[in-house]
This record gives structure tokens, sequence and C-alpha cells, in this order.
């Protein structure tokens, strides 16, 4: 009856929401736990060896004297589904992007993605951004903007913002020039 | 043409708050579950800005636990200056961060470290409180600690159900139930179970904070997509949860009156047992267990067999087959008893052989599919961690691998490069550029000084100095060059035949002098021409040669700039240094991998090793037990047997009437 007992009990406990069955096994669990932190310091690591061959390929492929990054952000998505949006310079396609249910979601809840990174010399330059999307009654409705910029020897981050605009219940695209 | 936003924007020269957009493009990661490319946008973040601001800070922590780098996560929270941290908001995340911290440390087993984690919260507020006090029951358990008092804010000091809500969590209760049970106040904890056996709970929705910390809530982000599906999935999974403490309450009550041997209140408890409660199995056995000692045999028997049928590698499955065998011993039997332990003697030693079999067999991962006893020794907490940490390693190779080519490739476009670089070097010695640059630098010279008589000319001019023509060079067309040049050619004509004829010969001299008025006609209108001409001229000269100015400035600096670029190798020597670096590095990552795979394969064969033995231990126990008991019975038989031959010997009329009352003893036993 004991045994039974005893064995019910720990069947029991092990049903715990957190098993504090570990506890009871230090011993056992210290190399496992080793195992786990060795673990944990190789993935960060790794995560840091990500990151640095992330930041070589940038400076790399996109020194800060042509660097030219176009950004993407919703404000709040009421009026416009986004859809898919194309980015011009100078009337050459340098980006486009479809955009699933999550990455539009993603905007919606404050992300701002970035759309295009690429090199660009200096001089005067035309961007021109097209944005597909839904209406609130499910038709197909296009948002664009023109915008002039003049790229310098810095880096230049260009930012396109959908705005609502809740006089009109209409989206407007805002373009930002980030000011470094 | 730029739109009159943009415009707008072009004036509002005020500096981009980076730290926020850097936090944004994080959470675009974020919110796709996407949460080590997250983590390496905060790395980004926080090299191209120097440091994280206090909320980007939390995100990286929150990031951290959730893809299991506590160690980095708690440096990160504990370094946190609490005390000046005044915003509410702020102390509301790092809150939740710390209790998250603590419940994932919970959930590994690291008590002191998830105490640590708890140790360092400060406040809490109602909506926290319940998680709070649970996390503290469990990392101190079974120890009672001394909880924070729960701080209020304006809101909620009004309503005073806060506190008893806060309190009454049904993990709380369950807690407490089992800390009565383990202290043996079964009144109290009957009391508590009663209550929580039929209550239900709906657990508030998690804030963003929550679901970023939580591990589990993370699983429930990445199906993010379908709102209201998720809702509803949500609400199921609440409701089952719900359920799920209603069952286990009702589980615990009932091994509180099977410890206390009242089985008909056991088995009335579980009557009404869910068939597809995640607690059924320990439910059978108890309510099983409860009928026998109640004498409700039959039910028992049913339910015994079902047990050992339909778990034959659980322990509960395993003790069934006993208290089976045992109550056919006694029920029928004892031929039939002897029978199901022979069986059962067979059905342990079947068990015991699968084991051999399977220790011979070598550990080889993913496998756990082909062997049941592999899959019964990943119900094991430390092993099956020991598995997913097997699974993380081979991710981690893979994910060096990929840095390993990213790397190579970094290395081909730096030779690259380098290549572009000697090209432009060796094209700019031959194209002799700097000799081409001091050429038009003279030739620039020239049409200025030239520009400058022209104008000064003028100016002469414009004071009655007639004589003065300077001015018109270098402003007329090519045909009013060559007539110019007509009228000089003229003029030489004129000077040669004035030297030539006599003074005296009237009809020559009067020639030359008509000769001569008809040419000062022809050049004052084209000087008069000229004239006209000549601001509009003079403008577009100055302008071109401002023009000029700023293309040779333009030249001038691109020259420079490639004569930096070709003679200093510095900035691609960096790069070349760091991408060897990172190459080395990836390597020593690759090995280190490599040699802790290794290592948990090793502990995961030392655990199934482990496994295996004290499985074979408790079968060894069970066959032993099964042993004892079939010798008992056939002591039974052999002492019946020698009664019954005593009897015989006495008298053959009394053999026969004790033959028949001994077999029906037998029976009723």
């Amino acid at each position: 009856m004991k045994k039974i007992s005893l064995l019910l009990f720990m069947v029991l406990i092990n049903f715990s929401f957190f098993d504090i069955s570990y506890a009871q096994e230090p011993e056992k669990n210290s190399s496992a736990s080793n195992l786990a932190k060795e673990l944990e310091q190789l993935k960060s690591q790794v995560l840091q060896l990500n990151l640095e061959l992330f930041i070589l390929e940038e400076d790399l492929l996109f020194p800060a004297s042509t660097q030219v990054a176009i950004f993407v952000s919703v404000d709040i998505g009421r009026f416009f589904k986004l859809d898919s949006v194309e980015v011009k310079i100078n009337d050459q396609d340098v980006a486009g992007f479809l955009y699933t249910d999550r990455q539009r979601k993603s905007l919606e809840q404050g992300g701002i993605q970035k759309l295009y990174l690429g090199n660009l010399k200096m001089g005067s330059y035309q961007l021109t951004a097209i944005f597909n999307g839904l209406d609130n009654d499910g038709r197909n409705v296009k948002r664009a903007a023109n915008y002039q910029f003049e790229k310098d020897d810095e880096s230049l981050m260009i930012e396109l913002k959908l705005v609502d605009e809740t006089s009109n219940f209409r989206t407007k695209v805002i373009v930002e020039e980030w000011v470094l | 043409m730029p739109s009159i936003f943009a415009r707008t924007q072009q004036l509002n020269l005020a500096k981009t708050d980076l730290a926020e957009k850097h936090y944004r493009q994080t959470l675009f990661y974020y919110f796709q579950g996407q949460n080590e490319t997250a983590l390496t946008e905060v790395g980004r973040t926080q090299l191209r800005l120097g440091e994280l601001d206090k909320k980007t800070s939390l995100l990286k922590a929150g990031l951290q636990i959730s893809i299991g780098l506590q160690a980095q996560a708690q440096q990160v929270l504990l370094a946190f200056d609490h005390k000046n941290t005044a915003n509410e908001n702020i102390q509301e995340l790092l809150l939740v961060a710390l209790l998250s911290l603590a419940e994932q440390f919970i959930e590994q087993g690291k008590m002191a470290e998830a105490q640590d984690a708890l140790s360092n919260i400060l406040r809490v507020d109602s909506r926290y409180y319940s998680q709070y006090t649970m996390l503290s029951q469990l990392a101190y358990w079974p120890t009672k600690t001394n909880l924070l008092k729960m701080s209020t804010d304006k809101l909620e000091k009004n309503n005073e159900n806060v506190n008893a809500d806060a309190l009454f969590s049904p993990y709380i209760q369950l807690n407490n139930a089992l800390r009565h049970i383990e202290n043996k106040e079964y009144q109290q904890a009957i009391n508590l179970l009663n209550v929580l056996k039929v209550s239900s709970w709906f657990s508030e929705e998690p804030t963003f904070w929550q679901t970023l910390f939580s591990k589990k809530l993370l699983f429930g982000a990445k199906e993010y997509g379908a709102n209201e599906d998720n809702r509803y999935t949500e609400s199921i999974s609440q409701g089952k949860q719900s359920l799920a403490i209603n069952d286990y309450a009702r589980l615990l009550l009932a091994q509180i009156y099977v410890q206390k041997a009242l089985f008909e209140k056991a088995l009335s408890e579980l009557q009404t047992f869910p068939q597809h409660s995640p607690y059924r199995e320990s439910a059978l056995y108890l309510f099983a267990y409860s009928a026998q000692q109640s004498k409700h045999y039959t039910s028992a028997f049913n339910i015994f067999t079902l047990l050992h049928k339909q778990y034959p590698y659980s322990y509960l499955g395993w003790q069934s087959g006993e208290l089976l065998a045992e109550q056919i011993s006694k029920q029928q039997s004892l031929n039939q008893g002897l029978q199901a332990y022979q069986q059962l003697e067979e059905f342990y030693q079947q068990r015991v052989t699968e084991l051999s079999s399977f220790s011979l067999q070598p550990f080889k991962f993913q496998n756990e599919a082909q062997s049941i006893w592999l899959e019964q020794a990943l119900k094991e907490p430390s092993l099956s961690n020991l598995y997913q940490d097997l699974a993380q390693t081979n991710a981690l190779s893979k994910t060096i691998k990929k840095l390993q080519d990213k790397s190579h490739w970094l290395a081909e476009t730096i030779a690259l490069n380098q290549q572009r670089k000697a090209n432009i070097v060796t094209s700019q010695k031959n194209n002799k550029q700097q000799v081409q640059l001091n050429i038009l630098l003279i030739k620039r010279t020239a049409l200025a000084e030239k520009l400058s008589v022209a104008l000064a000319s003028e100016v002469a001019l414009s004071h009655g100095e007639t004589h003065e023509t300077s001015w018109r060079d270098g402003f007329a067309n090519d045909n009013e060059q060559a007539w110019l040049n007509r009228i000089n050619k003229s003029k030489e004509n004129l000077i040669y035949l004035k030297k030539k004829y006599a003074i005296d010969d009237k009809n020559q001299q009067q020639s030359i002098k008509d000769y001569q008025q008809r040419l000062n006609r022809v050049e004052g209108v084209l000087n008069w021409q000229l004239y006209q001409q000549f601001p509009q001229r003079s403008w577009h000269h100055k302008q071109a040669l401002k023009i000029i100015d700023q293309s040779l400035a333009r030249v001038k600096n691109q020259q420079s700039k490639i004569l930096i670029l070709s003679e200093s190798q510095s900035s691609l020597a960096i790069i070349i240094e760091k991408q060897l670096k990172s190459a080395a590095t990836a390597q020593r990552l690759l090995q280190k991998t490599q040699h802790l795979h290794a290592q948990i394969i090793k502990e995961i064969t030392d655990n199934i090793a482990g496994y295996i033995n004290k499985q074979q231990h408790i079968l060894a126990q069970h066959i032993l037990s099964t042993k004892r008991a079939m010798a008992k019975i056939l002591e039974h038989i052999a002492s019946n047997d020698l009664k019954i031959e005593q009897q015989l010997e006495l008298s053959p009329k009394h053999q026969v009437d004790n033959r028949f009352t001994i077999s029906n003893q037998e029976v009723i036993r």
C-alpha cells in the first residue's frame, strides 16, 4: 500500500505544470546543465558571428558614401490593405515586394521594413513608389508618390509611409528622408 | 517634381530618432516570429548607434529569452537600474521579463537561478501577482517564501476583488493543495480541491510584452495570421486548461481518499472522470485500485485488464498486472492465479528482453519513432531536454556552415574589389590623367585671361578710347571672326599700298582714301554688331568659365579620391582582417559544435543506459514479486494437497467429503 501511494504521488507530482522532479536529481542534472550552458554560449557566439558577417557584408557592398536605403511603414492601415509595392529610381525598377498577411500585419503593428538597400552615385534622382492594395470595400487601389532627392557622399535613408487620412477615409503616401 | 509632403519633410531638419526607427525595424521581424533575425537587428542597432535605449534593451532581453539565451538575458535584466527607472512602462516590462526568465529557469529545473530572477523583482502589480506567486511557490518548493506585497495603482485601489482574484488563481490553489498534502494537512487540501474541481477560469489576454517573453505564447504568435481563428484556438486552449485543472483537482482528491483508505469516496470522485483527460491513466489506476479495495471486484478486474493491455510500457500498467493477478488468485482459483502470474512473468521477461536488445542498438538521432523504448525514454524530461539540445547543435552546425559559405563569398568579393582597385590604378597610370588635367588647367587659365583682357578693353572703350579693339577677341562667332580677319588683312593691304604709292600720286591716294573709308564703315558696322552682342556673350563666357571651374574642381576631387583609394589599402585591409577573423571564428565554432554534439550524444547514451538500468531494475523487482507470489500460491496448493492427502489417509469416506470442501474453499478464495 505504501509503495503504491509513493508511486502515485510521484506520478501525480509529474503532472504538475512545472515539473519539479528536476530539483530532486541535482547530480544528474549538473552535467546536463553544463552542456546546456555550453550550448547557450555557442548559440550566442554563432549569433555574434552572424551579426559580424552581416555588418561586414553591408560595409563591403554598400559603403556609406553610396548607400541608399528605402523603408516602408504603415500607420495604421485602416483604409488600405497593403498588397504589394514597386519602387523605381529614375524610372528603373529597383525594388518590389509582395506582402503576406503576416508581413502586412507586422507593418500595421508598427514595424518598419527595409525594402531596398543599394548604391547610388552622387547626383539628383527621382524616386517613384507605387503601392497596390485593397480599400475597405475590397476594390483594388493604387497609391503613388514621387520624390526628388539628392545623393551626396553620406548614406541616404528614405521612408515611404502609408498614412491614414481620417478626413477623407483614404490613405496617402508620405516620403520622409531621415535626417542622420 | 517633389510632393508637397516631401518638401515639407525636407524643410523639417530635426534629426530623425534613429533608435526608434531601428527598434521598429526589429519589431517587423519580431512580429513575423523571426526572433533570431530580430536579435541580429538589435545587435546591428547597437553597433551603429553605440548603445541601446531602455526599451530596445528590454526587447533584446525578451528576444534572448525566447531563443534560449537566458544567461545573457539575465545579465541584461539584472544590470538594469531598477530604482532609477521611474517610467512605469519600463518597470512593467522589467517585471514581465524577470517573471518570464524565472519561468524558463523553473522549466529547466534551475531553481537557484529562478530564485535569483525573482529576488530582483521589487514591486508587483495585481495583473502579474498571481504569476509571481505561482512562480515563487515553484521556485522555492517545498519551503514557503516571503512574497512581496501587491502594489496597486490608482485605478485598482477601489477594486478590492483584485487581490482576491490574483490569489485565487487556480495554479496557486493547486500548489497550495499540493503543499497541504505534503504536510499531511488533508482537510485543508480537500477543501481547496473541492472548490477547484468545479470552478472555471478565463485567463486575461496576454500583453505584447508577455507574448514577447513567453515561449508558449510565442508559439501562438507563430500561428499569427488569421486573427479570428487564433482567438477560437486560444479560447479552446483556455477551456482545455480549465478542464485540465478540474481533472487534476479531482485526481488529487481521489489520491487523498486513497491515502486515507476512503475508497468509496475515491470511487465516487472518479466515477465521472472524463475519458479524454490527460490524467486518464492515473485516474483509471486509482479507480481500479479503489474498486478492488472496496470489493467491487468486477470493475477492478475489467479496469486493471484494460490498463495492463493499453499501457504495456508504463509503471501503472505493470503494477496493474500484478494487482490483477493477485485478484485472480484470490477471486478465482489458485491455479488460475498461478497461470496469471506466469503470464505476467512472461510479460515482464519480454520487456526485459526488449530492453536488452534496445540497449545493444547504437543511438541514432531522429530514430525515436523506430523504438518504443526510445520513445518511452524521451518522456523523461532530462533526456528530452538533451534530445532537444542535440537537435539544436545540428541546427547550429547547419547555420555555421551557411555562415562559412557567406564568409567565403565575402572573401571572393573582397578579392574582386582588390582586382578592381588594381585595374583602376593601372589605368590611371596609363592614361596620365594628371598631365591631361594640367593641360586643361593651363587652357582654362588662358581663357580666363582672355576674358579679363576683353572685359578691361570694353571698359576702356566705354570711356571713349575708340582705338581699343581687343574686347572683340574671343567674342566673335566664326562668321564675324572671318570678317574681322578680312578687315585686318585689308588694313595691312592699305598700309602696304600707302607705302607703295607716292604722296603726289593723287589718283592712287584718293582710291586709298576711299578704300580706307569703306573699310572703316564696314569695321564700324561690325564693331557695332559685336558691341551689341558683347554683354550677352561676355556673360555666357563667364558662366562657361564657372562651369569649367566647377567641373575641374570635381575632377580634381575625384582624382584625389581615386588617388587616396588606390594608395591607401586601409579600409579594405580592415575588411580583409575582419573576414579572416570571421572565417577563423566560424571554423572554431564548427569544431566546438561538433565537440558539443559528441558530448551530448554521450550524455544521451549514458542517460539511456541509466534509463534502461532503472527499467530493468523495476522489471526485476516485478519479476521477483511475481515469483514470490507464485511461490506463495504453489505453497498454498502444496499445503492444500497435503491436507487432502492427510484426510485421505484418515478415512476414504472422509477423504471424499474433505476434497469436496477444499475445492469449494478454493473457489470462494
